[in-house]
């Protein structure tokens, strides 16, 4: 059994705190996930607690023939549009800015760099905020989280070739928005 | 290189997605094609820049949080309150429908009174019948109920009483009961339902805290039908769906189903396996003492019933377009049972008044039809002869439709609309998506077309409701299945004559062989 299966068993069980080990491994990578598919970290926050809870509650009939993360990403993809819905319409651009107010600080770089380098990435952010939801969702699901169209099939329950349409419309979309960024990049 | 199958062919080998040949061909077509080769370099840089972004964390551990709310008795998990700007969002556009509603409820409400203080007064002698019926039986029996349930709605009951009785679906009857209680019973809830509105998880269905009743999001799984989808004699109402509360947008579907897929009633048991909850139709009230409610009457009580070729099946839900995309993604996995598909969505309007010009626009239940009925063959003609090409909307028409049930009454319709519409000053659109067939090709060798065609639906669709600032994501929908010979699924307005009534009979009683024929034929991934 691997650590995985071991800790949903213990969970099952009634070890709560094995669940609180999966949500320590998995988080941030939702997170990260979430807050370009809702445009908010604060939204993008909200989502990631009510998924795991989801999860949680409905962990009994996970069935283990996809990975916990896929199960998990359905259940978050769920929430999230519930979520959107409700938030319906906000400026996608202003939560893409307020996105960015979670930009990790490389100390790296010297200041001028850096502050180009942010620039970029709110762009970029605010580029993928303006995709329509459905666009946007399989693209942060590719590009982002680097899942291959099967993956995103089953994620987003759709079928593989809307996957690769919908993929490739967000791109050209995006590449239209960010055409300075890109001859930059170049 | 703009033609977007080749497109989406480079993207895809960016991503490795591609079979050794298609990769091959890709290769040929990037050596001999610079155009190709720059999209395929754009397309690079582009992943590089998102893949760059650096990654974003929350900072510290939500264990405790999450845990926390585990920990909690499950009557507590409710979702949590939206925030204030949401909520007044929501609260505004709920007071202006519930305002909506509640008059449109009082109206209704008095309509039903006088069209059965006028039936009261014209037919003396079935008034005498009836008072023997009502103290007999204080219950209200089936048809009894169907009696109210028809002069509520005024269906035809001045030129044929007794048939637009008989005609009355029990589908509609069983859960619908009186109307004019019922009809109080909506304004009440229409009215008070304001104050004590529950948060928006709770009236759409599909929110946070209601997850827990949706189907397991688990792995995929072979699609676990019913055994056997109950008659269709009851139509449940989802327990969270209050009509006054789903925008007024009609999103139809339409499709043709085998006779013997339609016996097995294998779209039902779709709806099932996708939990979307089929709702009341409406109709009945919203086409009050229209020409066509009599067409309405006669399809109603083939609803469910009438499976032979030629028949017409429908249903209607209340469900959210992600609810329809599942579904439409499950009839295309069924292309012997499933074979062609169209949409037309009536988006909401600003003002009730002339959406209602709008609601029967995807429907058959047109003038022209309705005409026919009648016998009269001028308004036939005329309805027939309305061009859809000279209409202000957004409509793409249904070519491939025979003329006079579809384009005739879609014409006709939409000329009402564009009539109120100009008196409005304001010009509506009507998105549609002509008919498609259902390719059964492997999916992964593209897009099936009618999952394309409803792609480009749901994206208008996701722009109307911004427009529209429709908070909801729950849309009426109503599926038509056309029902069609089993050997020839997909003849675009073919009318296959009926079976035999005893031919009919002996299908429906022994269904074993049918049984086979409407397991899914391929099972979800």
């Amino acid at each position: 059994m691997s650590d995985e299966a071991q800790l949903i068993a213990e969970t099952l069980a009634g070890e709560s705190a094995a669940f609180g080990q999966l949500v320590e491994r998995y988080q941030d990578r939702l997170f990260n996930t979430l807050v370009h598919v809702m445009g908010s970290a604060d939204d993008a926050l909200d989502v990631v607690q009510d998924a795991f809870v989801q999860a949680y509650l409905k962990l009994d009939t996970f069935r283990q023939s996809s990975t916990f993360y896929t199960w998990l990403y359905r259940i978050a993809f769920n929430v999230a549009a519930s979520h959107r819905r409700k938030r319906r319409p906000a400026a996608s651009v202003e939560r893409a800015r307020q996105a960015t107010q979670f930009e990790p600080v490389d100390a790296q770089p010297g200041p001028e760099d850096e502050v180009h380098r942010a620039e970029r990435c709110r762009q970029v952010r605010d580029a993928i905020a303006g995709l329509s939801d459905e666009y946007r969702s399989v693209l942060v699901l590719r590009e982002i989280d680097g899942y291959c169209y099967e993956e995103i099939a089953e994620v987003l329950d759709l079928p593989v070739g809307t996957v690769r349409s919908r993929l490739h419309r967000a791109r050209l979309q995006l590449r239209e928005q960010l055409k300075e960024v890109l001859l930059a990049e170049d | 290189m703009n033609h977007l199958p080749e497109n989406e062919r480079l993207g895809a080998y960016l991503d490795g997605e591609l079979t050794a040949a298609e990769r091959a061909e890709v290769e040929r077509l990037l050596a001999a094609d610079p155009s190709a080769r720059q999209l395929v370099e754009e397309l690079r840089t582009l992943r590089t820049t998102l893949q760059e972004l650096p990654p974003l964390s929350i900072g510290r551990s939500i264990r405790n949080e999450v845990l926390g709310r585990v920990e909690q008795p499950k009557a507590t998990l409710a979702p949590r309150p939206t925030d204030g700007d949401a909520t007044e969002t929501r609260s505004s556009w709920r007071a202006m429908a519930g305002r909506m509603f509640q008059a449109r409820a009082l109206i209704w409400s008095g309509v039903a009174v006088a069209v059965a203080v006028l039936i009261w007064v014209m037919e003396p002698g079935r008034r005498d019948d009836r008072l023997a019926m009502t103290e007999a039986a204080p219950e209200a029996s089936p048809s009894m109920r169907a009696y109210d349930d028809a002069e509520a709605t005024g269906m035809a009951l001045k030129e044929e009483p007794y048939l637009a009785r008989k005609a009355l679906p029990e589908a509609m009857v069983a859960e619908s009961g009186p109307a004019a209680p019922r009809a109080a019973e909506r304004a009440e809830s229409d009215t008070s339902g304001m104050a004590d509105m529950p948060s928006s998880g709770e009236t759409r269905g599909r929110g946070v805290g209601q997850l827990a009743e949706q189907p397991a999001p688990a792995a995929p799984e072979p699609l676990a039908l019913p055994a056997r989808a109950a008659p269709v004699d009851r139509v449940e109402k989802p327990d969270d769906a209050k009509p006054s509360e789903v925008a007024e947008s009609l999103l139809v579907v339409r499709c043709d189903v085998t006779a013997e897929a339609a016996r097995e009633r294998l779209f039902e048991r779709l709806l099932e396996s996708r939990q979307i909850a089929r709702s009341e139709p409406r109709e009945s009230q919203e086409r009050f003492a229209d020409a066509p409610a009599a067409g309405f009457a006669k399809r109603s009580a083939a609803n469910g019933v009438e499976a032979e070729p030629g028949g017409e099946v429908w249903f209607e839900a209340e469900a959210t377009l992600g609810d329809v995309v599942a579904l439409v993604g499950e009839l295309e996995k069924r292309p012997e049972q499933f074979s062609t598909l169209s949409y037309a969505y009536l988006p909401q309007t600003s003002a009730g008044s002339f959406g209602g010009a709008f609601r029967g626009a995807g429907q058959r239940f047109g003038a022209a039809e309705a005409a026919d009925e009648r016998g009269d063959a001028a308004d036939v003609a005329e309805a027939e002869a309305a061009p859809s090409s000279a209409l202000p909307f957004q409509y793409q028409g249904l070519p491939e439709l025979p003329p006079k049930a579809e384009v005739g009454a879609e014409a006709e319709r939409l000329s009402r609309g564009e009539s109120a519409a100009r008196s409005m000053g304001r010009r509506p659109t009507l998105l549609s998506v002509p008919r498609q067939r259902i390719q059964p090709a492997p999916r992964q060798d593209g897009v099936p077309e009618a999952t394309a065609a409803l792609d480009d639906l749901e994206r208008a669709l996701s722009e109307a409701a911004a427009d529209e600032e429709e908070p909801s994501g729950r849309i009426r929908v109503r599926f038509v299945l056309n029902v069609v010979a089993d050997e020839t699924p997909g003849v675009a307005g073919s009318k296959p004559p009926a079976a035999p009534p005893a031919e009919a009979a002996a299908v429906e009683a022994g269904a074993p062989a049918a049984e086979a024929q409407a397991a899914p034929a391929d099972g979800p991934e």
